[in-house]
């Protein structure tokens, strides 16, 4: 616990502000679509928190173990930003319930412990293996020794299926469906300086939240081995950064699509362009919705990071009426009005961010 | 001879420099334009542009930071990007031969600018 005047706070509140703010502020809001979700989490009122909290206790009755909590969200990406929206509904409840949402948040970061190694609010680094299962995937996975040609068709594939994500869950979710992990040592086998970072494609064909979505893949892993190359992330794994040309600097490579590894460039190319197609495709569903759908539209993004945790919990995962009627008559536009995010100082302190109302949940004055 | 500055600048987000002609894109119905090698200029990327992408030599964009949806694949597919120009829109011309320096961030016109 971390003692700061009169207030004991456990430390994760800190990391989650160092974290959550480090990343922030090189991020540029005013492009975010296609709703200002900020404006729009604003306007919640309890009502998600209050979902939540009926499945946190019918886990808890069940005598779920964290584990398996842990093994029903797709990545830890999703569970540090969806913990995140949570905290900026709490801040503007205007009933708020401390009991009842402390109980959620102690609950996920629990489980989110369970998810990551070291450092819960990946500050720089996405740590989800443990060395002995890097082990076991160096020596069991089929690499290719990687040439540029290779390294740049993966690149491609990784282009294509991010453009995927970004089509089916924009600007605010798209952490629910893809992660990277790493970077990981892995000089014994490749030689010094050598990395590996896991760059995972999850939940790619989100049937429950496009039903007509027309793809056939489910699940992609690109395993890359690089040297002399600096990588770091943020708290969206997936916010990846590099020192160092990636494709020059690719030493072995491995590509799994649907839980079978690929190894001709030519499969990959034709993957690529398969997915670029669906992602050119889809993105056309946003030019003809509604105001309204778009509201709905966002409300099961929300509610969708927990789908697996509802379906252990027995619950319903799509958002309740209650949800629906707090945002219907809202005034909310459909891109980010905040231009920049706060000052260090200003954020973890202030009543208008909700570091201040984590912080208060410890705090014992009423 | 006199060697004229960038016409453009914004934040280096890939590094690398490379040369080719502009392609001023806003969605779908540019992806018929825009070849092989092209410099891919637009206001912020989206998912509708991976095939242009994809086929990009180098993106700049008006808007967008470090780890925007243009920055973050322009590193995975090793080309230089520039963004957050605020004006690569207006300032680049169909067709303009440029220079694009990720490392710097910075645009220049390229010698023989025209298609």
């Amino acid at each position: 616990m971390i003692k700061n005047n009169q207030q004991q706070y456990p430390e994760w509140i800190d990391e989650f502000a160092r974290s959550f703010h480090h990343a922030f502020k090189k991020m540029v809001p005013t492009s975010w679509g296609p709703v200002d979700g900020w404006a729009l989490l604003s306007h919640l009122n309890g009502s998600f928190i209050r979902k939540l909290h009926q499945s946190v206790k019918k886990v808890k009755e069940k005598e779920t173990s964290i584990k398996e909590v842990a093994e029903s969200f797709s990545c830890p990406s999703t569970l540090r930003l969806a913990l995140y929206f949570l905290a900026l509904e709490y801040q503007f409840q205007s009933d708020k319930d401390k009991k009842q949402f402390k109980e959620i948040i102690e609950f996920f970061i629990d489980v989110l412990k369970e998810m990551i190694r070291e450092d819960i609010f990946a500050y720089d680094r996405n740590i989800t293996h443990t060395s002995e299962e890097i082990k076991n995937i160096v020596n069991s996975t089929p690499w290719i020794k990687a040439d540029i040609p290779m390294a740049k068709e993966v690149g491609k594939l990784y282009s294509s299926l991010a453009s995927l994500v970004y089509a089916e869950y924009r600007d605010f979710f798209p952490q629910d469906a893809h992660d990277i992990y790493g970077p990981y040592d892995v000089s014994s086998k490749f030689g010094n300086e050598a990395i590996l970072l896991i760059k995972h494609f999850i939940k790619i064909r989100p049937k429950e939240i496009w039903p007509d979505l027309k793809s056939s893949y489910d699940d992609v892993k690109i395993f890359q081995v690089l040297k002399h190359v600096k990588f770091s992330c943020e708290v969206i794994g997936m916010h990846s950064l590099y020192e160092g040309d990636i494709v020059r600097n690719t030493v072995a490579l491995a590509v799994r699509i649907n839980n079978k590894f690929v190894d001709d460039i030519r499969e990959v190319g034709r993957a690529h362009e398969e997915i670029a197609r669906i992602a050119t495709d889809h993105s056309r569903v946003y030019g003809d919705m509604s105001e309204a759908e778009v509201k709905l539209k966002f409300l099961e993004w929300l509610c969708y990071q927990f789908f697996g945790f509802f379906r252990i919990a027995n619950v319903d995962w799509r958002p309740t009426q209650e949800m629906m009627r707090s945002v219907k008559d809202k005034q909310i536009p459909n891109r980010c009005e905040i231009k920049e995010f706060p000052s260090w100082e200003e954020y973890r302190s202030s009543k208008n961010f909700e570091i201040f109302w984590l912080k208060d949940l410890y705090h014992n004055s009423h | 001879m006199k060697k004229t500055g960038p016409v453009l600048t914004g934040i280096g987000a890939s590094a690398g420099i490379a040369e080719g002609f502009v392609k001023i894109v806003e969605g779908i119905r540019d992806i018929s334009k825009f070849n092989e090698g092209d410099i891919l200029v637009t206001e912020i990327t989206e998912p509708s542009m991976v095939i242009m992408m994809n086929k990009a030599a180098a993106i700049v964009t008006n808007l967008g930071g470090i780890t925007s949806h243009p920055a973050i694949l322009a590193r995975e597919l090793g080309i230089p990007c520039v963004v957050a120009t605020k004006t690569a829109t207006t300032m680049l011309k169909e067709g303009m031969k440029v220079k694009v320096d990720g490392t710097k961030g910075e645009v220049y016109i390229a010698e023989d600018d025209k298609e």
